[in-house]
């Protein structure tokens, strides 16, 4: 029951928000007591009983499973923080708040499911759920632009939604005399299939766009930044993980370690670090021409989830040894960055109103530096024990390949410290000029979540077994991290004093969608002036038809000519005598 | 002559005396009326339900049994198949008999709506149960018979054309239905319908003549069951008034069809003997091909109703193709989207019902803002549209999840694809439906004039006895795919109706 509990706490709010008299209750205090069910049971240890329900979907079980209990201490940790947020983002006044209250609640109820569902039905029910709940969010404002990233989210999100389901068709079908619906036991099972590769490719495009993979992210850009601050800090904070927790329920690094069958691993595991590499290198390259804070951490996440991709891919590697620490590696850099990432935009939120050289601007920006460097890997934060797991991981890969990796990670760190000091210095710039009036749940949220991140997070990560560990011992180890951060300031120096830096660039992605949605809404103009848009095109009407040839005219004058011919004598004459030698024939013939 | 016998008889004289009761009424005693048509809902309901725990959980047979000479027989009889049908069709009745009462409250000739209403039931119950291919293509054609007052009820132009468009689809094509009927029972010999099929047991069966038959039968049963490019009447017939396209769209006419394309292809000819004479290809081309037309067609249309009546077309068409695909999940997903389809159908037209009955809106580009003006039907329209296109947890999800499934198992790859299309264009055509009654701001005011058309009501955005009904049918299409692993669900029934199937008589 503490499953159905936490899953559908958040759905029992918003069922209150149809109750007049507490909505305005709910809506200020809903969005943060929502998941503290899922916050207290993440917390209480994995000791909890699986829950299986027979009649729910297609007998759903829910669990933690190997990944569920990070991921669903993340979510519930940024929603609480969000919706914390929220209930002083909003003003009592404000009248979207209650739709915003509504669709906060039911996309929280479906990232809460996914996190311990553990059979294909029921993840797949959360994940839509959170996936087309979250477009409410994305419009949340109703601008041009936020209904733009809209159109653009929902039509990724229902292709997304389609490959998934297909690809969940297959899955569930690999028993061959019973459904097989749970992970554990469909992922072992996927590289010997002859579906397998079909499966994997199905989910790894369906995930991916979720994820923000390469090229499958372009809707990222635009939703993420359109969404009022605490929407945006959990989706790019904790749902964008999703996508990664499905790669990781079929995937499934550790199962198939070892076995005969890792030569479709391989390809995966290749596969999935080149294009993690290249999310990497490529959301700090396109998101260093964008002036919008908002926007250069979306970019930002972009690039920290293809260094996931690259990590997964990492423990999908043949050598068997160690993938386990990677693993580890791979959840907690899953949770530094989902705290990080969701108080970088709720800090964006809070430097809006900070006076830019006041103390708070000052504690804001300060904040902001200090989460930027966590992520970046600075040393004796959480950040650095990812980063050794990430370049242990490196040495997995097979021969050159490894050296290569290893090589470039102290590139993607530059990158990372690059674009965050560039993001930085674009919130200040925009900074007003004195302090506005703060909500208490704004400053407790951000507080919080800074402070969990700077000090509850080393302490998971010291739980890991690392060589290094978080007090790293010598000065070569210190160095190495410190260096391609110092390298990252001194590069976003430079690029803030060129001249790229004075007005946004356009990305690649930019122009890809551009010229999609260019040539769709030709496509689109054309369909409208063809005839095929006609509503009366393609109309089969039968009784049209039959109509049309009763009364043509040779309908109406031919069997009237006909019977006026009868009416001849001799016509009738000569018939008649016909018809009687037909008769007498046969008479005759037997 | 005990109840095994009666029963059967009550559930389908139910509907029809009350019929014939109420064409007698007086206009004005629709008091009287109201009470009579509940009585005999509920009558129908309360039978079903009792058949229903007589057979799943006693085993036993309903059956009645009458010669009609020539060789005829007149049966009756309640199997699993059967009573998947009429359960549906006995509780839709009773949802839309309430609804009805509600939507034409104050409107002429009532007494001739209902009492064909309750007729037009009692056809669809009748052919629910009809043992025998004779006694089900009666009640077929009688079926045609009275759903043509209804669709006509209003008697415009417009109206009386689609009725004629009607008449013209259904009893040309129920002529060649009886040559198929005739021709079998000529070729075979009386037989009832067997699960499993009765043909493959017939020795030397001549494989062009059945072959022949076959495609006499489905032409007969294509033109309810919307097949492509028999499917032109059903766009037609959608200016009929909401509860009629309720009816004809998810609890009586629509349904026959699709359910006797399952009883020809399960249960006379059987899934595999029809695969071995090769005429599920045919089939499936064509299903396939209503399925992907339907919905292209849906995208094009402006109006509301019209709309749907594609989105119609191409969904009843997943039954049948719960009939061609080999699997026996598929089976499986068929029969549960006989239920399915028919709760979110009929949620949708109820809806667009109330929403041109209170705002009168009859268009797609009338839509906007309409979310903010009446939410809960609005809500109740976005569940059941959602349910549609297939977006968990709704029921239609349940419904391709088998469906592809069964594809899958028989290697019949090209089902998922099919799916992932059709799914594509239903959210096509439902999502800007959804986001334009949602999103966007209410273009104007309405103005008073419609409003004072529409139903004088209180806090409620509609009279309870519109809101009722939907309320229930969508809860039920949430319901059905939330505890979609129940054993009573409609997939848990369907599950069991095929596995039932062997072993039953």
């Amino acid at each position: 029951m503490i499953w159905i509990l936490v899953v559908f706490f958040p759905l029992l709010l918003a069922g209150l928000l149809s109750i007049p008299g507490l909505r305005g209750m709910v809506c200020r205090h809903g969005p943060w007591m929502a998941c503290l069910p899922a916050l207290v049971l993440a917390l209480s240890g994995p000791g909890a009983q699986p829950g299986v329900f027979p009649s729910l979907f297609l007998e759903t079980s829910l669990h933690f499973g190997p990944y569920g209990r990070t991921f669903l201490l993340l979510t519930a940790l940024l929603w609480t923080a969000a919706g914390a947020f929220a209930g002083s983002y909003f003003t009592a006044k404000d009248s979207s708040r209650f739709r915003f209250a509504l669709f906060f609640l039911l996309t929280l109820c479906g990232n809460l499911g996914l996190c311990v569902a553990q059979d294909l039905a029921s993840f797949y029910v959360f994940f839509a759920l959170m996936s087309f709940a979250a477009y409410g969010l994305i419009i949340h404002d109703r601008s041009e632009k936020a209904l733009r990233a809209g159109r653009v989210y929902l039509t990724m999100t229902v292709i997304g939604e389609v490959l998934l389901a297909s690809a969940f068709f297959y899955a569930g079908s690999i028993g061959l005399d019973r459904p097989i619906l749970l992970f554990s036991e469909i992922a072992p099972a996927l590289p010997s299939h002859v579906h397998g590769s079909l499966i994997l490719g199905l989910a790894f495009i369906g995930f991916g766009i979720k994820a923000g993979a390469l090229f499958l992210h372009i809707w990222l850009p635009l939703a993420h930044p359109a969404a009022p601050i605490p929407a945006s800090a959990v989706l790019s904070g904790a749902m964008i993980k999703a996508g990664l927790l499905g790669w990781l329920h079929l995937f499934a690094p550790g199962e198939n370690m070892g076995s005969a069958l890792s030569g479709a691993c391989t390809d995966w595991s290749m596969t999935l670090a080149w294009l993690g590499l290249a999310a990497a290198l490529y959301g700090v390259a396109f998101g260093l021409g964008k002036r919008d804070p908002k926007t250069i951490l979306a970019y930002s996440s972009v690039s920290q989830m293809g260094l996931m991709t690259m990590t997964l891919g990492f423990t999908l590697a043949p050598t068997a040894a160690g993938a386990e620490q990677i693993l580890s590696g791979l959840l907690l850099f899953v949770l530094v960055h989902g705290m990080a990432k969701g108080f970088l935009f709720l800090g964006v939120g809070l430097a809006r109103a900070a006076g830019r050289a006041t103390p708070r601007g000052f504690l804001v920006l300060a904040g902001l530096g200090l989460s930027s460097l966590v992520l970046a890997g600075l040393p004796f934060t959480a950040g650095s024990v990812v980063k050794q797991a990430l370049k242990q991981g490196a040495t997995l890969l097979p021969g050159g390949c490894s050296g290569l990796f290893s090589a470039m990670l102290p590139v993607t760190a530059t990158g990372t410290s690059l674009l965050l000091a560039v993001f930085v210095w674009r919130v200040r710039e925009q900074m007003p000029e004195a302090d506005e009036r703060i909500g208490p749940g704004m400053a407790a949220a951000c507080t919080g979540l800074l402070g969990l991140l700077l000090f509850a997070a080393p302490l998971a990560a010291n739980v890991l077994p690392m060589e290094q560990g978080l007090l790293m011992t010598g000065k070569h180890s210190i160095l190495d991290g410190f260096w391609p951060i110092g390298l990252g300031l001194l590069g976003a120096a430079a690029f803030l004093k060129s001249r790229w830096s004075n007005r946004d660039q356009k990305g690649l992605d930019d122009l890809i969608l551009e010229s999609l949605e260019r040539a769709l809404r030709r496509l689109h103009q054309r369909w409208k002036a063809s005839r095929l848009c006609d509503p009366a095109c393609g109309r089969i009407d039968l009784v049209a038809w039959s109509d049309r040839i009763l009364q043509s005219r040779w309908m109406r004058t031919v069997p009237d000519s006909l019977e006026q011919r009868l009416l001849y004598w001799h016509t009738a004459g000569v018939l008649f005598i016909f018809l009687l030698m037909i008769f007498i024939f046969t008479a005759w013939q037997n | 002559m005990s109840m095994t016998f009666w029963l059967p008889l009550i559930v389908l004289s139910s509907s029809l005396v009350t019929g014939l009761i109420i064409f007698v009424l007086p206009e004005e005693r629709s008091r009287v009326r109201t009470m009579l048509n509940m009585a005999g809902a509920t009558v129908k309901v309360a039978g079903v339900f009792l058949m229903a725990w007589g057979l799943l959980a006693h085993g036993i047979a309903y059956e009645v049994r009458f010669t009609m000479g020539l060789g005829f027989d007149f049966l009756l009889r309640v199997d699993l198949l059967s009573l998947a049908f009429v359960s549906l069709s006995s509780n839709l009745w009773f949802l839309t008999t309430l609804y009805a009462v509600g939507y034409l409250e104050g409107s002429e000739n009532r007494s001739r709506f209902f009492g064909f209403f309750s007729l037009c039931v009692t056809a669809s119950t009748g052919v629910a149960l009809a043992g025998n291919l004779i006694t089900f293509f009666i009640f077929y054609e009688f079926l045609t018979l009275v759903t043509y007052p209804l669709v006509v009820h209003k008697g415009t132009p417009q109206a009386l054309a689609a009725g004629r468009t009607y008449l013209w689809y259904a009893m040309s094509v129920g002529a060649v239905l009886l040559v198929g009927v005739v021709w079998l029972q000529a070729l075979a010999g009386p037989f009832d319908f067997v699960s499993g099929g009765v043909l493959h047991a017939m020795e030397h069966a001549p494989r062009q003549e059945l072959t022949v038959i076959f495609a006499l039968l489905i032409i007969g049963l294509s033109v309810k069951s919307a097949l492509v490019p028999l499917h032109g009447w059903l766009p037609a017939a959608m200016v009929a008034p909401a509860p009629v396209s309720a009816l004809l769209h998810a609890v009586a006419v629509v349904k026959a069809g699709a359910f006797g394309v399952l009883r020809v292809v399960l249960d006379v000819y059987g899934k595999d003997h029809a695969a071995a004479l090769g005429l599920l290809t045919p089939l499936a081309v064509v299903v396939v091909a209503t399925i992907i037309f339907g919905s292209l067609r849906a995208l094009m249309q402006n109006d509301l109703k019209r709309r749907l009546a594609y989105s119609t077309v191409s969904q009843v068409s997943y039954i049948a193709l719960g009939a061609v695909v080999l699997g026996p999940l598929a089976t499986v997903g068929g029969l549960a989207h006989l239920v399915h389809q028919g709760i979110m159908k009929i949620t949708l037209f109820f809806c667009a019902g109330i929403l041109a009955e209170s705002r009168g809106i009859h268009r797609i580009d009338q839509m906007d803002g309409v979310g903010r003006a009446m939410p809960l039907t609005m809500t109740l329209f976005t569940i059941a549209s959602l349910g549609m296109i297939g977006v968990p947890p709704m029921a239609g999800f349940v419904s391709k999840w088998y469906l592809a499934q069964g594809g899958i198992q028989a290697g019949q790859d090209w089902v998922v694809a099919v799916l992932a299309t059709s799914s594509l264009l239903n959210a096509a055509y439902f999502l800007p439906m959804l986001h334009a009654a949602w999103f966007k701001p209410l273009p104007f005011k309405p103005d008073p004039e419609t409003l004072s058309r529409g139903i004088v009501h209180g806090r409620l955005e509609a009279p309870w006895t519109l809101l009722v009904p939907t309320l229930a049918t969508a809860l039920f299409s949430l319901a059905a795919g939330m505890f979609a692993g129940w054993e009573w669900s409609p997939l848990g029934v369907a599950e069991k109706i095929f596995a039932g199937r062997g072993s039953m008589p």
